[in-house]
């Protein structure tokens, strides 16, 4: 396999473990777990709104998300939202695939 | 064995129909603020609402669910990481450090400049086989 090919399996591995930090995080630290979902209780909770205003409707359905996705499945939900929300929106991905690239390269000159 | 497989299955089952409903809701989200920003809230709107709705949530959802987590994702930025694996990817360590990014402007005028050199030597030539 060429370095291209390589640096795809890094960068998909390194994904996979950065994605695994905050669940796990929550598993150690039952405050993070808290913070955490409070975090995501208020980020759909504001989207719904952003999307239609307040009123009863758009609080059934903060409700159905909230359930479904904070309560029910909170690990892969904030491994989503972490991933997504934060790591690719302020282009942390980048670094990390620009330092894998690098580690290669000097790894592959000794 | 059989029965761990099972619950395994179920369990990844049950997570793909509860991740399928949040995105049909957050879908249908995307719908009503579509609709109502650019034909409002009347009788008209609602028709319009719940025909795409109806369309897009259970006609063909099948097509449409990879759609919206396509439209999702690259709103979100994905197509960065794959221009970061194409292009940074690129870069080669030198005795001298550093290569530097190929595509950069100095790199755009030396083609050109090399273009029209070439194309003032084939004017020339031509005129001179005149």
């Amino acid at each position: 396999m060429n370095s291209k090919g390589n640096l795809f399996i890094f960068a998909l591995l390194g994904f996979i473990v950065v994605a695994a930090i905050p669940p796990l995080i929550m598993m150690f630290f039952p405050a993070a777990d808290i913070i955490m979902r409070l975090i995501l209780i208020f980020t759909l909770y504001s989207t719904v709104k952003g999307y239609l205003g307040s009123g009863m409707i758009p609080l059934l359905l903060s409700a159905i998300l909230i359930y479904l996705l904070v309560i029910k499945h909170a690990f892969l939900t904030t491994s989503i939202f972490v991933f997504f929300y934060v790591l690719l929106a302020f282009n942390f991905l980048s670094v990390i695939i620009w330092g894998l690239n690098i580690a290669m390269m000097v790894t592959k000159r000794h | 064995m059989f029965e761990f497989s099972f619950l395994t299955a179920l369990f990844f089952t049950e997570i793909f129909q509860d991740y399928n409903l949040a995105l049909k809701i957050f879908a249908l989200l995307s719908i009503i603020s579509f609709v109502k920003n650019h034909v409002g809230t009347g009788p008209l709107g609602l028709a319009i609402m719940i025909g795409i709705s109806w369309f897009i949530l259970f006609d063909a959802w099948s097509f449409f669910g990879g759609v919206y987590v396509l439209y999702t994702l690259l709103t979100m930025g994905v197509s960065g990481i794959l221009i970061d694996f194409f292009f940074v990817g690129q870069q080669h360590i030198t005795p001298h450090g550093m290569e530097a990014p190929k595509g950069t402007q100095a790199d755009v005028a030396e083609r050109n400049r090399a273009r029209q050199h070439a194309m003032h030597q084939a004017h020339a030539r031509g005129r001179m086989l005149r």
